[in-house]
């Protein structure tokens, strides 16, 4: 059937969709998070498992509560947030903090301010945040990581790797470990960006969470601004304060390749419903992204910030957006608000 | 900072303008098709329907014959171009037909009846047009009914005379054809570059302009070369390549693309001493001088998915769609839309019976699978309008204020900078209808402004009329007040008289 | 030592409160405004062609009516959406739903006219030319579709219609989506 009814140009369409989207950037975490199962085993999957398949559920309850199609919980958003927070939790966490963290991320973080595109903060970090100040000890106590070792018959793993005794493990990771000591040069490089650390399922191996923020670029699903500002938010005045004085500061390298900053770069602060839509409206947001990962880690009680970063600049999206306009084709000023 | 951005944008992205989009082209459905005639049709319908709202009047009687060539309809001033018959024939009906307003209105429309005859009925005086005087230019290009043949319909005429007036320097020629589809202006360029040519010489004879520069974007290898070829004897045509990018058919985006300045928000292009037509437009200009015949036929490319032979055809106007495209052997497919246009700007047809006019440059009978539609969902803010605007507005926050009817804040955002290229919605991943809320936005704000005068003037009246029976009313009682003291003097003069004689006989 | 604290904070109080509240009584008389200003302004505004189809005998009552919130800034139909937007943007106050927008222009069925000149009389806005015992017709431009005429005409050969879309006033309709 020919459409004569009048139907607005134009006639085309690129074929992207939200969905697409979504799936491109799990996509891109694959790599990273197979990695992490890798070294910390199946705790780390239990994890995985109960973040993601509780974010996709509590999203179809949601809708369905507010009498919309529940398929739209497949749509692939709810599955990414579940992810990023498994990606940011440690991986001994129980069971039910995950599940706990998961529905406050969909149904507080996300559903009540209407869903999809309407939240303000990132509901994933929002919901790390949750954990962290209601759980403090459950969230600070990290596996050691313990990659499978090939022995004698075939593949041998650690008793922490198959999840039985996480109770009493307690390993610091590169950053807390700074906070209370002399940094100590057995903290290698190489370590960092490797992920032979403890930490969060995320934060292991900067390497591979880059390639998978690479990649995305490569695809058009994040655009350079955020990553980049963020990344320089972070490296330069760590470089300054590190030439200023080595024994406090870490150096910027450090800084990129620990804890969460590349997970942040590339796809945490990229969130597309919390960021600001303009160029220059990025590149602050980035940038006060990356000053404020810093200055948490230099300064505050935390040994990490970078959800506190994020969603301290979460919250200043609206008003960048409100001043930080595109520059209108042939004229010098932005539209006056 | 603006200037960071710029550059840091330019480095990544290596555009001539920020924002735009790399729309699949389809360009080789019809690509390599020679432009071939149409089998003359058997009645052209020629509305009388102006696209800006104005009515021509027709200035032959039903039953009149009339030769091809022939004016048949003008306009109340120079904006609304006069109508000529495009075939020999004879006038069967005015009446109200379907016009190819994507609305489906009706208008007033002149039927000729083609009696088949090929030839033209106008003579001209041969002469060295590159003699003419610039007016007579304007006035031969006006006389042919010639408005710009890319699509906005604006009198080319006008458009010459203007900037002359503005002392316009150089003329850019747009060869860019930038909507994915249309073909016609490529082939122009390929098989009539001479015309092209001599045109361009002619418009900047009109003008005055010290010169013309041709763009032709990368993607058309062998357009560009027979441009070359055909102007390399006129020193003051120079041809230039610029990257394909949609908009890059924009005025603006292509003078940013050619020269690197930019014509600034609301102003005309004329103000950087530039003036912007279309390669097409220029050989209607050649063929107005040069033999004096009016625009009776144009090169329009027929295309799209669902049409079985895509080619690049001379029709004649008022020759119906359904005609065309059955010259073209029909449909092969299910066409989910037909558009008169390119798939980024054009309008749907409200029925295949529309006829051709002089702004329509192609015809696409597009199959589902390329319209793509799909469920709109909610918009999540990820910015890809924001990028993809040519303009550097932010559409997805003039469509959330076009939707709650906030049609300021959607103003304050941009809306009327808006180019309605569509660029923003072809990038959309939820697939929101944009552009339908901009032009929504528009009409709203256009009746608004209507309102806005129609009540001013309405208060006005009622003022007026308020002042007359004020007025009258006055009078009324002026005329009262003197019948009654002319009727008391009447009754008073005797009493005077007698008065005056009493003291005349007292003296 | 606290009580008498106590005491001198509420003393403090109490003076405060009376202070203010004498001077905006007191201001509450010296600047009394005799009527609210914007029912000027909003009169400005309002076409004035005293038609009453807001119910009100003129439009300055109108304007009172309006700013007393009796009327709702959508009761003017010759000013249309635009003004009540205005209206609504000058009192304040949230437009509601503003419904029907239809724009009626007042035609006369020629062949039935008598000439009596009482529709040219009705009309407040000269919308209507003609003279005694001659054909009448509307100025389509000009008519504000406020039905006065209809009511006046003897013959019944008046009638509103809606004014016809042409390519230049057609609306592409807002995209309907859930």
């Amino acid at each position: 059937m020919v459409q004569f009814s009048p139907v607005s140009a134009p006639h085309s369409h690129s074929g992207n969709s939200t969905t697409h989207l979504m799936f491109w950037v799990v996509a891109a975490l694959i790599p990273a998070t197979l990695y992490g199962f890798a070294l910390f085993g199946l705790s780390a999957v239990k994890v995985w498992l109960f973040c993601t398949v509780t974010a996709v559920f509590v999203e179809a309850l949601c809708l369905l509560a507010q009498k919309r199609f529940w398929r739209g919980a497949l749509d692939g958003s709810a599955l990414l947030t579940g992810w990023l927070l498994a990606m940011s939790l440690p991986p001994s966490v129980p069971w039910w903090v995950a599940v706990l963290g998961s529905t406050f991320a969909i149904a507080v973080g996300k559903q009540a301010y209407g869903g999809l595109g309407q939240n303000l903060f990132n509901p994933a970090m929002l919901a790390r945040v949750m954990l962290l100040i209601c759980f403090p000890v459950e969230l600070t106590l990290w596996l050691d990581p313990s990659l499978p070792a090939m022995g004698a018959d075939g593949l041998q793993f650690s008793a922490a790797w198959l999840g039985q005794n996480y109770d009493g493990v307690s390993a610091a990771t590169p950053l807390a470990f700074h906070s209370g000591h002399e940094w100590q040069s057995d903290w290698h490089m190489n370590g960092l960006f490797f992920g032979q650390h403890a930490g969060s399922l995320g934060e292991t191996s900067a390497l591979l969470v880059a390639l998978g923020g690479l990649f995305m670029l490569w695809r058009r699903v994040i655009t350079w601004p955020i990553p980049f500002a963020l990344l320089a938010g972070v490296a330069v005045p760590a470089a300054i304060s590190h030439q200023i004085n080595p024994e406090q500061f870490l150096s910027a390298s450090t800084h990129l390749a620990s804890g969460g900053v590349m997970l942040a770069a590339f796809f945490i602060a990229t969130d597309m419903v919390t960021s600001p839509a303009s160029v220059k409206g990025q590149l602050v947001f980035g940038i006060g992204c990356g000053l404020l990962i810093w200055l948490i880690r230099c300064f505050g009680s935390y040994p990490e910030g970078v959800a506190f970063a994020v969603l301290i600049m979460n919250a200043t999206t609206p008003l960048i957006d409100h001043y930080l306009r595109p520059t209108i084709f042939g004229s010098r000023t932005q539209l006056n608000a | 900072m603006n200037s960071l951005t710029k550059s840091l944008s330019k480095l990544f992205s290596g555009q001539p303008f920020n924002g735009g989009i790399h729309p699949t082209g389809y360009k080789e459905l019809s690509q390599e098709t020679p432009i071939s005639t149409l089998v003359s049709p058997k009645r052209v319908y020629l509305t009388l329907q102006q696209r800006n709202g104005s009515v021509l009047t027709p200035i032959v009687k039903v039953g009149q014959h009339v030769y091809k060539g022939q004016l048949v309809a003008k306009g109340p001033s120079d904006m609304s171009v006069p109508l000529h018959s495009p075939v020999n024939g004879e006038v069967i009906e005015i009446a109200p037909y379907i016009t190819p307003h994507p609305s489906g209105i009706k208008g007033a429309t002149l039927v000729i009846e083609n009696n088949g005859n090929p030839r033209w009925g106008v003579k001209h005086e041969p002469s060295n047009p590159f003699e003419l005087s610039p007016e007579t230019i304007v006035r031969r290009v006006l006389a042919a009914g010639i408005v710009g043949l890319g699509g906005a319909g604006f009198p080319t005429g006008i458009k010459l005379r203007l900037a002359n007036q503005k002392g316009v320097h150089t003329l850019l020629i747009n060869g860019g054809e930038c909507e994915p589809y249309l073909t016609c202006d490529d082939r122009l360029m390929r098989e009539n570059a001479a015309e092209i040519v001599s045109g361009v010489r002619l418009m900047c004879r009109a003008i005055g302009a010290a010169q013309a520069i041709i763009a032709v974007e990368d993607n058309k290898p062998e357009a560009l070369q027979a441009i070359e070829r055909a102007s390399s004897e006129s020193e003051e045509i120079k041809v230039q390549t610029v990257p394909s990018l949609y908009p890059m058919g924009s005025e603006r985006h292509l003078i940013k693309a050619v020269t690197g300045q930019s014509v600034p928000p609301g102003q005309l292009s004329t103000t950087l001493g530039i003036l912007v037509h279309n390669v097409a437009t220029a050989r209607a200009v050649f063929h107005a001088v040069r033999y004096q015949r009016p625009l009776i036929e144009r090169v329009i490319t027929v295309s799209g998915g669902a049409v079985e032979k895509p080619a690049n055809l001379v029709v004649p106007l008022g020759t119906q769609i359904s005609q065309i495209i059955a010259a073209c052997g029909g449909l092969k497919m299910e066409a989910a839309r037909i558009v008169a246009g390119g798939p980024m700007m054009g309008q749907t047809i409200p029925s295949p019976f529309v006829s051709v006019d002089k702004s329509m440059g192609g015809i696409l009978a597009l199959s589902q699978d390329e319209v793509r539609t799909e469920q709109t969902h909610d918009c999540v803010r990820c910015g890809r309008c924001v990028n993809a605007c040519p303009m550097g507005l932010m559409p997805f926050q003039m469509a959330s204020h076009s939707k709650a009817s906030d049609f300021d804040g959607a103003k304050s955002f941009g809306l009327e900078h808006c180019l309605l290229c569509g660029a923003c919605s072809y990038v959309c991943p939820s697939s929101i209808p944009l552009v339908q809320y901009f032009q929504h936005a528009r009409g709203a704000l256009n009746a608004q402004r209507a309102m806005t005068r129609k009540s001013g003037q309405a208060r006005q009246l009622t003022e007026a009329r308020q002042l007359r029976l004020a007025k009258e009313a006055e009078a009324k009682k002026a005329a009262k007040a003197a019948a009654k003291a002319a009727k008391s003097s009447r009754r008073k003069r005797p009493a005077a008289r007698r008065s005056k004689a009493s003291t005349e006989g007292e003296a | 030592m606290s009580l008498l604290n106590f005491l001198l904070a509420l003393l403090c109080f109490i003076g405060l409160g009376a202070a203010l509240g004498g001077m905006l009584g007191w201001a509450s008389r010296a600047f009394k405004v005799e009527s609210d200003p914007r029912v000027d302004e909003l009169e400005a505004m309002l076409p004035g062609g005293q038609c009453g189809q807001c119910g009100e005998p003129g439009c300055r009552q109108a304007a009172e009516a309006m700013v007393a919130g009796q009327l709702p800034p959508t009761c003017c139909p010759p000013g249309g959406n635009s003004l009540a937007s205005g209206i609504a943007s000058l009192l304040g106050v949230e437009l509601g739903e503003t419904g029907d927008d239809t724009q009626w222009v007042a035609y006369i069925e020629e062949s039935q006219c008598s000439g009596c000149t009482r529709c040219f009389k009705a009309c407040p806005f000269d919308a209507i030319v003609g003279a005694t015992k001659q054909m009448h017709t509307v100025i389509s431009d000009v008519c504000t579709g406020c039905r006065l005429c209809e009511k006046a005409c003897p013959q019944n050969c008046l009638e509103m219609r809606p004014v016809a879309d042409a390519p230049h006033t057609w609306q592409w309709p807002k995209p309907n989506v859930a």
